[in-house]
């Protein structure tokens, strides 16, 4: 029940991006999900919110970026108000991972996938996208892969290599033309992640690493989203990549940052434990 | 080029079963409402094919004013609708007990009884006492509920067909008798017309009757009048008459007496003319001594005086004589005749004479003493006397002539009395008599002065009852002619019709409405009539399908910060893509398989794709908002719609909860929509329905957008689903 910050945030600067919650709180019929929660992420920070199975941390992100009500305390994504607000703050974060709530359609393919993320993004007036921006798009995204496969490859050996790179590469052909079905848990992650950060929203939540069942590829995931914050804020330093993510067990993180400390430096890596609240 | 309907779509393309799937949704709609438009196409098209048993048991009937022609109207019933196709069901003579069976066993679906006294009382339509004829249609609704209804109807063509041609006989009868009463109406036209001719000659002398009794009237007035004066005149003459009467009386007895007395007259007269002829003769010897005198005088005056002397004594004695005598005598005349002048005359003469003499006496002795003095004068007053002597003679001559003619006139005077007298008499008789006549007269004329009056009165009444007679028969000539004319003017109202006319009007008395032929926007069959309802019931279950098939909404969108009007429009225009799918093979399925066909093509497709766009927002709305529990919700509407649309019967006639449901529900008015446009009717209908089922159509758009906003906030149960349909 504590956050540490290992820098100090100008009280002045409650910048777009920095997420503060008191006494966030929640119950519903079944009892308490989780209560007294205080929480502040600097933009640009990464905080980790770890507990066990059925411990609250799906609400606690969906609260977050503005999904799900709480019954008590008081929360602010930058200057707005998280209980009163929450259609402007469902606009300023955006959920990579969810299940059940963002699962990909299998027999979509890539291409698909991000044309679809990419037209609900557009004005009402425009619904549809066009091959060729689509086409941007995935060349943005190759890039994006490209710049990061680049910052692998500057890492020290033992630690992450092309392969894991490979591996991590949702894009699996240069059309798009793939299926879902044929991508990989962790491609798939990245995947919703990627489609996420299509709208380059200040502040990302990502449920439950630990769904992918792989210890590399959870590290390949954390090292993922490092790397992407990382370039995303050499890319645009206004406009941070703030990261809330859960997972049963953070130990990967560390050895992640370790093995990255050279590369990614996000604002803090806070962690909030949650606690199993008693059922009724 | 990527649009979300699109993508969403493409889901599909990846597996063939997918695709199937696609297909089958949009073929759907058309093999729900294509096959039970199929089946109940034009049901009634085909009901020859159902057998139905016809038992005759009429008698037959002579058939009125026809010389013992039959009618046998039962066989011509059974002749007319056993042939295929012609009385509707697959008529087959039987009898009773074979059709009883047949029908409870349901070999036949219908028994029509031809009665005994069918033809009776069809024949009665012509005679005195009419009645009905009657057909029994036997139905088991145990076989077929319809077909009793169907049955009915059949019963009402064989009953208004028949109608038809008894009512065109009968009705022919009436035509013939219209003639009849045309040619009567002919007759008594004629007769009208022979009556105001007579009326007129009637009234002509009712004129002049009246004319005669108004002179006859004033002729007895005038009679009256007559017979007034007459009895007055009668009167005065029965009193004149009895004056004349009496005065008759009195001339009698006064011309009596003057008859007498005349007699004495006469006598008397007689005697004066004795006397004046004495009184003559004397006179004539006076005269001859006066002569001789006047010669003695003569010689006196040559002797003078002695004679003188002499002449003197003789006038002494002459007037001695004349005065005394003829004074005596005059007196006696004038005694007798007191009243006659000329005895008057005589007697003055007389005296004249008597005094004439006197002087000549005076004189005589004058003369005398004269004489003694004058001898001339003597002589001259000598020759006066002569001459006076002379002129007396004379008259006394003229008396005497006088005296005999009054003599004379008397004794006639009296002759003529006795006449007079006894006309006296006869006069005083007859005056008598006509008094007695003239009294009868009065009697008479008094009788006839009353009787006359009887008359007048008689003849003013005679008079007055002329003038009415004429003034009635003037109304008998008015009243005639209007007759006359009015029966020709309805004469020529009244028609007559020849035989071809004849049977053309009694046909269309017989069946002068024909109700069946005027359909406003008929459709071609039953089906197509039942289409509307069934288009829409497929179009329904399609919306339902499709969002079985498809998401309701992109619901990864529901994590994105996409917009929630642009979540639902995704989730929205793939449906619609597959309502204008549905709604095209539908059509395609309804025009090839059916030569169903609407009224304006154009519209009827718009229209229904409008319907399944409303349709499709009304799923989409249910599954977004509730899931599958909003798949029920569909299926149940579905239930409540069929009850209220009024797609086969008016909603009119569903109990009222239905009533007040049904325009709130989208299927009533793409019901109304589509009946419209399939039939061709008021486009005013269509068009309101299409602006409801517009307005429909954004109410659960903006409904669904706002269930999207809503469902962006995940609830724990959300995360943690006890059941999932």
């Amino acid at each position: 029940m504590q956050s540490t910050s290992q820098t100090l945030v100008d009280e002045t600067e409650q910048a777009v991006g920095h997420v503060s919650l008191r006494g966030w709180g929640l119950s519903g019929k079944q009892g308490e999900v989780f209560s007294g929660l205080d929480l502040d992420v600097p933009r640009g920070s990464v905080a980790i919110i770890q507990g066990a199975a059925g411990s609250g941390k799906t609400s606690l992100l969906l609260s977050i970026a503005g999904r799900m009500r709480v019954t008590s305390g008081e929360g602010h994504v930058g200057e707005l108000d998280i209980r009163k607000q929450p259609r402007l703050v469902r606009g300023q974060v955006t959920v990579g991972h969810i299940a059940g709530l963002t699962d990909l359609e299998n027999d979509f393919t890539l291409a698909q996938h991000i044309a679809e993320r990419l037209i609900m993004l557009q004005p009402w007036y425009k619904p549809w996208v066009s091959k060729s921006s689509l086409r941007e798009v995935i060349d943005v995204i190759r890039e994006t892969f490209a710049s990061a496969t680049e910052v692998i490859d500057r890492l020290p050996e033992g630690t992450f290599s092309s392969s894991d790179a490979k591996d991590a590469d949702f894009l699996i052909d240069d059309e798009g033309k793939a299926f879902v079905s044929e991508l990989s848990e962790l491609q798939k992650f990245l995947l919703e992640f990627g489609l996420a950060s299509l709208a380059q929203a200040p502040v990302v939540v990502l449920d439950n690493i630990d769904y992918l069942r792989e210890r590399e590829d959870r590290a390949r995931a954390w090292a993922a989203i490092l790397i992407y914050q990382e370039l995303r804020s050499k890319r645009d330093p206004e406009n941070p990549l703030t990261v809330i993510a859960s997972c049963e067990d953070s130990s990967d993180v560390d050895l992640v940052l370790d093995a990255l400390s050279t590369e990614v430096s996000p604002t803090s890596v806070s962690t909030l434990q949650l606690t199993q609240h008693p059922r009724h | 080029m990527f649009s979300l309907p699109w993508l969403e779509l493409s889901r599909f393309k990846r597996h063939t079963i997918t695709r199937l799937a696609i297909i089958v949704v949009a073929v759907i709609p058309a093999i729900y409402g294509g096959l039970y438009l199929a089946s109940n196409w034009a049901p009634t098209d085909n009901l020859d094919k159902l057998q139905a048993a016809v038992v005759n048991t009429d008698e037959g009937a002579e058939k009125p004013d026809s010389d013992g022609e039959k009618l046998q109207a039962g066989d011509e019933l059974v002749d007319k609708i056993t042939p295929k196709g012609e009385g509707g069901f697959d008529w087959q003579e039987t009898s009773l007990k074979e059709a009883n069976d047949g029908l409870a066993e349901g070999k036949y679906f219908a028994v029509l009884e031809i009665p005994s006294n069918f033809s009776e009382r069809l024949v009665s339509t012509g005679g005195d006492d009419p009645e009905q004829a009657g057909l029994n249609l036997r139905t088991d609704d145990a076989h077929n509920f319809i077909v009793g209804q169907m049955a009915g109807t059949i019963l009402n063509e064989i009953k208004s067909g028949l109608n038809e041609t008894t009512t065109a006989e009968y009705v022919s009868e009436v035509y013939l008798g219209f003639n009849d009463i045309h040619s009567s109406t002919k007759k008594a036209v004629d007769g009208a017309r022979q009556l105001n001719d007579g009326a007129t000659d009637l009234h002509d002398g009712s004129g002049q009757l009246s004319d005669g009794a108004h002179t006859l009237d004033k002729g007895v007035g005038t009679l009256q009048t007559g017979i007034g004066d007459l009895d007055e005149g009668a009167g005065e003459l029965e009193k004149g008459s009895g004056d004349l009467k009496t005065g008759a009386d009195k001339l009698a007895k006064s011309t009596t007496e003057a008859k007498n007395g005349s007699k004495k007259v006469a006598d008397g007269a007689g005697q004066v003319a004795d006397g004046t002829g004495q009184l003559r003769d004397t006179a004539d010897e006076a005269t001859d001594k006066a002569e001789d005198l006047k010669d003695k005088a003569d010689d006196l005056v040559e002797g003078t005086r002695p004679k003188l002397t002499q002449a003197e004594d003789d006038f002494d004695s002459a007037r001695n004589t004349v005065n005394g005598d003829m004074d005596d005598r005059v007196a006696q005349l004038r005694e007798d005749y007191p009243d006659d002048p000329n005895v008057q005359k005589l007697a003055d003469d007389m005296d004249n004479l008597g005094g004439d003499l006197d002087k000549a006496h005076g004189r005589a002795s004058k003369a005398a003493d004269e004489a003694k003095d004058l001898e001339d004068p003597v002589k001259d007053a000598v020759d006066d006397v002569m001459k006076k002597i002379r002129e007396a003679d004379k008259k006394i001559g003229k008396l005497d002539d006088g005296a005999q003619k009054v003599a004379t006139g008397a004794d006639d005077l009296h002759s003529g009395l006795i006449k007079l007298d006894a006309g006296a008499g006869d006069l005083a008789k007859g005056a008598g008599d006509l008094n007695d006549g003239a009294i009868q007269l009065k009697d008479g004329t008094e009788k006839a002065k009353t009787g006359v009056a009887d008359l007048k009165d008689g003849s003013s009444q005679l008079a007055d009852g002329a003038d009415e007679l004429d003034k009635g028969a003037k109304k008998l000539v008015d009243g005639s002619k209007e007759l006359a004319d009015k029966l020709a003017d309805g004469l020529k109202q009244i028609p007559t019709y020849d035989k071809s006319d004849r049977e053309n009007r009694s046909d269309v008395v017989a069946v002068p409405v024909d109700a069946e032929k005027i359909k406003d926007n008929a459709v071609d069959a039953y089906g197509e009539g039942l289409a509307a309802f069934f288009v829409s019931l497929a179009l329904w279950i399609g919306g339902m399908i499709t969002y079985m098939v498809i998401n309701a909404i992109p619901y990864r969108a529901l994590m994105s910060s996409a917009k929630s009007s642009r979540i639902a429009w995704a989730g929205y225009v793939p449906g619609i893509l597959f309502g204008v799918a549905q709604v095209a093979v539908l059509y395609g399925v309804l025009s090839f398989a059916l030569d169903f066909s609407a009224g304006s093509w154009l519209w009827t497709l718009l229209f229904s794709i409008l319907v399944a766009a409303s349709f499709h927002a009304v799923h989409q709305l249910c599954v977004a908002a509730l899931g599958g529990v909003g798949r029920l919700v569909a299926l149940v509407l579905l239930m409540v719609q069929i009850a209220s649309a009024g797609g086969t019967y008016p909603v009119q006639t569903a109990p009222s909860i239905f009533q007040i449901i049904s325009p709130f529900l989208p299927m009533t008015h793409a019901v109304n929509g589509l009946r419209t446009l399939i039939a061709g009717g008021d486009m005013f209908i269509a068009a309101q329905a299409a602006v409801v089922l517009l307005l429909m159509t954004a109410i659960c758009l903006v409904a669904t957008m706002f269930v999207c906003g809503r469902k962006r906030m995940v609830t724990l149960t959300q995360l943690h689903p006890s059941l999932t349909l």
